[in-house]
């Protein structure tokens, strides 16, 4: 096709495209076409294929255009529930993400100094050299942007193949507290709502959650319905202004840890009212408090001990509106405001959070706490009436919860430390039983702190295998933990990722991965959503998937007679056969996608996990068919694979008994009834003072995925938000003497970086406040942050610490 | 050369609505559909991918129009940078 030709074509796509998402945009039902293919010779002809977005949570799915091997364009799939076809300014630039002109292409080993390029057999020797030498002391780092298969293949390599839970991801630092959250209250992970629910409540409360910036699909979705005449009225809950609080009616501002005041404040007003909703309540719900502590100061467990009604309405007594004002900041009327609005009945109450209340040295209280709200006045389980978390990767449920790739967890959702879960694994993976280790491995934070200690010094984890992300940006108080690993000599990092990073750049050893659509992958959004995608480009030079180097590397410890790596039949643990049961060696890369595809046969492995826990999935094919399915998936009679959209409610839910209503299966309390805590307010464990007077939060902006990596090498998505700044109240700025652009420290008793001042900017703090964002690694605002964290989800606070700003001579 | 499509959301008001119309469709850089509702349909077309945000902010300021979401962007002739 000529090139005029060629632009005519996409000319008339992107009018198209543009034209569908007016129509719906209207309510006009126009049939939804597959975008077309260029009328052009096969070799040039443009093939469009579907995918999830490489980016957040929200799993909007994009329609990718493909020519002669590379990724030419993008659009919003009409077809897909969750975005109908639009997409954020990071969804419409995603294909950039692969083309950054430093894409690592080879392994890299660090020699005097330097990284030097060696083979991939060199480097897989390495690999197994390290891991053969001391498994006890191999820790594997992944990420909630692994895929599934991804995710599941080094599960099983350090799980069953080493017999250690030295496995730890990144969702330990945005989604624990959510995790922990869901289990104290319905006794198994994740969200019983789903995305329905923004298009069905009155009213949407956001705790702590930028969305307009952070899931800002998501957003449209609640907003738009005002521009269809609907009536949706947004309390936006938050520390400082933000592009959300310009579309709230109603903007209520709390001190920081205040969230956990107004919680209690609302159960008190419900308790007070008589508004609760009793029959609910008696029906499903029982009562919990913490126990004491252990005689050694220990935290009590996580499973609580029983409370009455009484007992549980006296702890909330001391949470008067005056009291909760006095904690929070937020005026007394409005917290009457919320209790009334949380009483009434004829309003579909919606919760929504995402980093706010989970990145929080108590983020399990403040989740226990909503969803204790929500119980309690009846607000569960019916289209619109829902507390529901949001996650920050494509595949934090997907892979990290939902496959287990946590030091804690098995897959589907079962846990090493229980007998019976292991060996439930030990039968799915054909191990002697007795091989899984029920020891809890290494949370993040403590992974980090005992590989950058040296190990004469009680630093015991020598070698650490990093898989698509980046912690030596993203790892609290990095002063103090990873980036110590520059001055030890015997620890050995390995980082497999797609570009140079700030973790690269302490790596010893660098593996160049395929990304996105250059491997065949499936994620999980937050609604449940198991989402799939086939390989439709070529990776650059040597980049490999991070499935096969973690399977490469089990075949040459097989072969070394590692034991583990067999399973109790001898055979290989990542074993594949063709039809006629013919091993494929799919630990040779030129056979990873030529015979079979390897994503299928992890998956369906996996899938035979997600029974146990009621998160059953369907098979493969399925999804390749589907723009995602929510589970739990199960078969209908007349054969069809049927997802669930509100879960332990009657009727949606095909666990919950009939005459039920709700069951919530999994109860902690064993008696199918979902648990309200009180959990009291506690201070911060860092305060201002007269030498650090600010509180600094940090975040993401709108542009930018996480560390940056991806977006700030797409062009337009870098020149929009090219590096990051301190933002802070005009007040302050005045009282210090600087002004926009002006340049000042921000120091805390950890370390400091230097930033430029950024007023009335895209947000807004209040006085005593600053915000900076995290993407920018130049200068990493890691260095000031804190690494305390939540006590049962071990998820540390990176939304609150003390710091002072003082301007730069 | 950066090609787009926009989804245009145009004021309630309707001769703001229908001044914002004639004036899209008067811009050489688009290409403009159907009035649907209160929202219109456009390819845009212009010398880079700095020009193409440009023309979105600008239409994003413009009288008469309430909102702009971009729907497709043509990737192949931009090129990745370095962090
Ligand atoms: S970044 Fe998130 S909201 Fe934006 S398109 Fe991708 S999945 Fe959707």
């Amino acid at each position: 096709m000529s090139t005029v030709d060629r632009r005519e074509f996409l000319k008339a796509s992107a009018l198209a495209a543009a034209t569908a998402a007016a129509a719906r945009a209207s309510g006009i039902s126009l049939p939804i076409l597959e975008p077309q293919a260029a009328p052009s010779s096969s070799a040039q002809a443009l093939r469009w294929d579907k995918a999830p977005c490489r980016f957040c949570g929200t799993g909007c799915h994009v329609m990718v255009g493909t020519e002669n091997g590379r990724v030419v364009a993008i659009q919003g799939d009409q077809k897909a529930e969750v975005n109908k076809g639009l997409l954020c300014v990071k969804g419409y630039h995603v294909g950039l993400a692969l083309y950054g002109r430093d894409r690592l292409t080879q392994p890299m080993l660090r020699t005097q100094g330097r990284l030097v390029p060696i083979s991939w057999d060199k480097a897989l020797d390495i690999v197994a050299d390290r891991i053969a030498a001391d498994p006890g002391r191999f820790a594997i780092y992944g990420s909630g942007q692994w895929t599934i298969g991804e995710g599941y293949a080094a599960n099983k390599f350090i799980k069953a193949g080493l017999g250690s839970n030295l496995i730890d991801a990144n969702p330990r630092l945005c989604m624990a507290s959510a995790v922990t959250g869901f289990i104290s209250t319905f006794g198994v992970d994740e969200p019983p709502g789903v995305y329905d629910d923004l298009d069905r409540c009155d009213v949407a409360i956001l705790w702590g959650n930028n969305m307009a910036e952070m899931h800002p699909v998501l957003f449209s979705r609640l907003v738009d319905r005002r521009a269809r005449g609907e009536k949706v009225v947004i309390i936006d809950l938050t520390t400082r202004r933000t592009r959300t609080s310009e579309l709230a009616d109603q903007v209520l501002f709390f001190k920081p840890q205040g969230d956990l005041a107004i919680a209690n404040g609302i159960a008190h007003q419900l308790v007070k009212n008589g508004t609760c909703d009793t029959a609910f309540v008696a029906a499903h719900c029982n009562f919990r408090r913490l126990g004491e502590p252990g005689a050694d100061g220990a935290q009590p467990d996580m499973l609580g001990v029983p409370m009455t009604f009484e007992e549980y309405a006296k702890a909330l007594e001391p949470y008067t509106p005056q009291r909760v004002e006095e904690l929070s900041g937020v005026p007394a009327e409005s917290i009457v405001m919320l209790g009334d609005l949380f009483g009434r009945r004829d309003r579909r109450i919606n919760s929504l959070w995402c980093m706010g209340m989970n990145q929080h040295t108590r983020g399990t209280a403040i989740n226990c706490l909503v969803h204790g709200i929500h119980l309690l006045s009846g607000h569960f389980g019916k289209p619109g009436d829902a507390a529901t978390s949001l996650t920050g990767q494509p595949s934090a449920c997907g892979t990290a919860r939902e496959v287990g790739t946590l030091c804690h967890l098995l897959p589907g959702g079962l846990s090493v430390t229980n007998p019976g879960h292991r060996a439930i694994a030990e039968k799915h993976w054909n191990l002697e039983p007795g091989r899984l280790s029920g020891r809890i491995g290494l949370h993040a934070v403590e992974l980090f702190k005992r590989f950058s200690t040296p190990t004469d010094q009680g630093g015991d984890i020598t070698t650490v295998w990093v898989q698509v992300t980046n912690p030596a940006h993203t790892i609290p108080d990095l002063n103090h933990s990873i980036r110590r690993k520059a001055q030890l000599a015997d620890k050995f990092l390995i980082v497999s990722d797609v570009y140079p990073t700030a973790t690269t750049e302490l790596a010893d050893l660098v593996l160049p991965s395929a990304m996105w659509v250059e491997k065949n992958g499936m994620y999980g959004n937050s609604e449940r959503r198991t989402q799939h995608w086939f390989k439709m480009v070529e990776p650059p030079g040597e980049a490999r998937d991070d499935a096969w180097q973690m399977i490469a590397v089990s075949r040459r410890l097989f072969d070394r007679g590692v034991p583990g790596m067999r399973d109790k039949d001898g055979r290989w643990l990542f074993h594949t056969a063709d039809s006629a049961g013919k091993e494929i060696p799919i630990w040779e890369w030129k056979r990873y996608y030529s015979d079979t595809v390897v994503d299928e046969r992890l998956f369906d492995e996996y899938r035979a996990f997600s029974r146990h826990k009621h998160k059953d999935l369907a098979p493969y094919r399925e999804y390749v068919k589907a723009r995602g399915l929510r589970w739990p998936v199960v078969q209908n009679s007349d054969g069809e694979w049927k997802e669930t959209r509100w879960r332990f409610t009657e009727g949606s839910d095909p666990y919950v008994a009939k005459g039920k209503g709700f069951q919530f299966y999994h109860s902690v309390t064993k008696d199918d009834r979902a648990l309200i805590w009180f959990r009291p307010y506690e201070p911060p464990p860092e305060v201002p003072d007269a030498e650090y007077p600010f509180w600094l939060c940090t975040g993401r902006v709108l542009e930018h995925w996480h560390s940056g990596t991806m977006t700030r090498r797409i062009p337009q998505l870098h020149r929009a938000m090219p590096k990051a700044y301190v933002e802070m109240n005009h007040l302050d700025a005045r009282a210090l003497g600087v002004r926009s652009g002006e340049m000042v420290t921000v120091r805390s008793r950890r370390g400091e970086v230097d930033l430029p001042v950024w007023l009335g900017g895209r947000g807004d703090p209040r006085p005593g406040e600053v915000f900076v964002p995290f993407f920018d690694e130049n200068p990493l605002i890691n260095r000031v942050t804190l690494a305390a964290y939540d006590p049962y989800s071990k998820q540390p606070d990176y939304k609150k610490c003390a710091v002072a700003v003082v301007p730069k001579a | 050369m950066a090609i787009s499509g926009i989804l245009i959301t145009l004021s309630h008001d309707s001769e703001r609505q229908r001044l914002a119309c004639e004036r899209l469709r008067r811009d050489q850089r688009l290409v403009v559909g159907e009035l649907l509702g209160r929202h219109v349909a456009a390819s845009a077309v212009t010398a880079s991918p700095d020009d193409d945000l440009a023309l979105v902010d600008e239409l994003r300021r413009a009288d008469g129009v309430d909102s702009v979401e971009i729907v497709f962007v043509a990737l192949d002739e931009h090129s990745g940078a370095e962090s």
